[in-house]
């Protein structure tokens, strides 16, 4: 009975970075009150939301072998976009619309360039987001758009029965990764090829349908990142999102994702939680900023050795079932 | 049958993408076309050529260094620290410097041996993102300026007229090659990146030479940091930024594969001269560095397929071949 228990605590992975966030809150509670305040709970979860909807989206490619470091250049795109339609008159709607589309497209054709034309996943989306930023600065000519529409930043600043509203999006997408990860076919073959491409492909399963899939979802979720970035900073440059590629695939990292197909949406939203937490935590305690990278850092090598002896208790376990 | 199918070597490709970019960017301005432009290029960017030297073989063997950026950082901030805060001799300081990148090199090869199921790309984005913080830590973000003069001679030295650090990029490089092509220990990357599992079956010691290419990464990263520290004369929290993804960018469009077994110091070297000497031409026709950007990265995907071009036409080659030979 008691054995049983442990099998399905050791089998969720997300149940270690869970623990961690608890210890974290429950440190930096003790250390100083003000960080579990309702009112700081709240701009902790505000301050988590695009962090942790990127982590969701990028979770998908890291699980299938891949990586996309051009998720903030995606975001700089569609947050431009958004704001641009709408100072040139366009209803919200359509423009949030179009800014997520946006996204979603340029996902596929990373997608695209690394199953059609066989370009490994690190150069494909780096020389993309090269690409994107460089395109982008050029159109836009760097001018900072701003006095955007105030339905428009509710979606960022905004908030209902005293949670913000982008936290809700944010769970809108981590419910439909769950959803999409757990009970759809297509969330289960995206596993299957992370762990074994080659017995994937013998039961017919394609890998570039696959692959083009996990990218666009990656660009879905940077689009919508970037609805939400324009919305809560109400103004937008070109630049934006710059540098945040190694923050997104941290906070996945953090939350358990790995090549072969490890990995899941619930780890990469608690992972961008605890980062965030961490970094809300060291404000409010004084700490140097500096620290942040230093702690961010040690948690995806934790992360990493976690997972390895997590791996090897598994595989014990299974050859103590087998005998 | 007798259907002949042309094929192009490799590095003839590749010496006529460079003379190719050589012309576009002399037509654009004919200054780029001078003895003294040529080593400014390589002067400007020396420290990401000993890097990809480095980086070569650890993708040779199948696996990824992202920390080079932030070794070249950590080493640079350490000179500065121990040659101007502390007052270190300048031989020592490089020297300790040097002790201060390469531990980064012992606990990413750990790392990479040990957690055998991880992917070194991920181990090695976490030692990237822990210590780029460390070198911000060091200082809080400040620069560190004021060497001794004479630390400038570590990178404006000459030999017999040439520079020193030119005629050191081109002999690590041909050396790098002869390495990889005449010795065991290069044969050994080879083989580790076709097929780790039968090269250790085969009674290589794969843990051995695994260790030894991190090592040699970090050792690499940490020259370009004390040869940066030299040429700006200042020590910069943010040096290094970057180099980890214009060594790959260089590497691949050399040639060599991503996923390991396949490729040379040769295309190295004209990978990297390629996208010097772009980032240089573009700068002299008055191009912003932002859209640059644009161009390296259509250069990058272009190049990239006309390598596999080459590669399917030789795979098809060998196959008729074969098929000739019955």
């Amino acid at each position: 009975m008691g054995k049983k228990i442990k099998i399905n605590l050791v089998q969720h992975e997300e149940i270690g970075i869970a623990a961690a966030l608890i210890a974290v809150v429950i440190i930096f509670g003790i250390a100083d009150p003000a960080f579990v305040s309702g009112a700081n709970l709240v701009r902790l979860f505000r301050q988590a939301c695009i962090l942790g909807i990127m982590a969701i989206g990028v979770v998908y490619v890291i699980m299938c072998n891949g990586i996309d470091v051009s998720v903030g250049a995606i975001l700089a795109v569609s947050s431009t976009i958004a704001a641009q339609m709408m100072i040139s008159g366009h209803h919200v709607v359509i423009a949030v619309g179009s800014a997520v589309v946006a996204g979603s497209f340029l996902g596929m054709l990373n997608g695209l360039i690394v199953t059609k034309l066989g370009i490994k996943e690190l150069i494909a989306t780096f020389a993309a987001s090269y690409i994107i930023r460089g395109l982008l600065l050029q159109i836009s000519g760097a001018k900072w758009l701003t006095n955007l529409p105030r339905e428009f930043t509710f979606l960022g600043q905004g908030s209902v029965a005293g949670i913000p509203v982008p936290f809700f999006l944010l769970l809108a997408v981590l419910a439909a990764g769950y959803i999409f990860s757990n009970y759809t076919p297509i969330g289960r073959q995206v596993k299957a090829i992370g762990g074994n491409a080659e017995a994937a492909v013998l039961s017919g399963i394609s890998i570039t349908k696959i692959k083009i899939l996990t990218f666009t979802v990656c660009g879905f979720a940077a689009g919508v990142a970037g609805v939400i970035y324009a919305a809560r900073m109400g103004s937008v440059q070109s630049n934006a999102g710059e540098g945040m590629e190694f923050e997104v695939i941290s906070a996945a990292m953090i939350g358990g994702a790995d090549f072969n197909g490890e990995g899941s949406p619930v780890g990469a939203f608690l992972g961008a939680l605890l980062l965030t937490a961490i970094k809300n935590g060291m404000v409010i305690l004084g700490v140097s900023s500096f620290m942040e990278g230093v702690v961010t850092g040690g948690l995806i090598l934790l992360a990493l050795f976690v997972n390895m002896f997590r791996g090897k208790y598994e595989n014990s376990l299974e050859v103590a079932g087998n005998e | 049958m007798n259907k002949k199918i042309k094929t192009l070597p490799r590095e003839l490709c590749l010496i006529m993408i460079f003379a190719v970019i050589c012309a576009a960017m002399t037509a654009g301005n004919p200054k780029f076309l001078t003895a003294g432009n040529f080593k400014n290029i390589i002067l400007s960017n020396f420290e990401i050529g000993l890097v990809c030297i480095s980086m070569t073989c650890v993708i040779l063997t199948a696996g990824m260094d992202m920390s080079v950026g932030s070794i070249t950082g950590l080493t640079n901030m350490l000179t500065g620290i121990f040659a101007v805060n502390m007052g270190v001799d300048i031989p020592a300081a490089i020297l300790l410097a040097l002790l201060g990148g390469l531990s980064v090199g012992v606990l990413n090869s750990i790392m990479v041996i040990k957690l055998e199921n991880s992917n070194p790309m991920i181990i090695t984005i976490g030692t990237m993102v822990l210590v780029r913080a460390i070198c911000r830590l060091l200082t809080e973000g400040w620069t560190i300026s004021g060497f001794d003069k004479s630390f400038k001679a570590v990178s404006y030295g000459k030999i017999a007229g040439i520079n020193n650090t030119i005629l050191l990029l081109f002999v690590l490089m041909f050396a790098g090659q002869w390495m990889l092509k005449r010795t065991t220990w290069g044969m050994h990357l080879y083989a580790i990146g076709n097929n780790e599992q039968s090269t250790y079956f085969a009674g290589v010691n794969v843990k051995k030479v695994k260790f030894a290419v991190y090592m040699f990464s970090a050792f690499m990263s940490s020259l370009a940091g004390i040869f940066l520290a030299s040429r700006m004369m200042t020590s910069y929290p943010d040096s290094g930024d970057g180099y980890h993804m214009e060594a790959i960018a260089a590497i691949v469009i050399g040639g060599t594969s991503i996923s390991g077994g396949e490729g040379n110091m040769i295309g190295t070297l004209f990978g990297f001269l390629i996208i010097a000497s772009l980032k240089n031409g573009l700068g002299l026709m008055g191009v912003s560095s932002l859209t640059q950007m644009i161009f390296i990265g259509v250069v990058l995907i272009v190049t990239i397929l006309i390598n596999n071009i080459l590669k399917q036409q030789h795979e098809k080659k060998g196959l008729l071949m074969m098929k000739k030979n019955g």
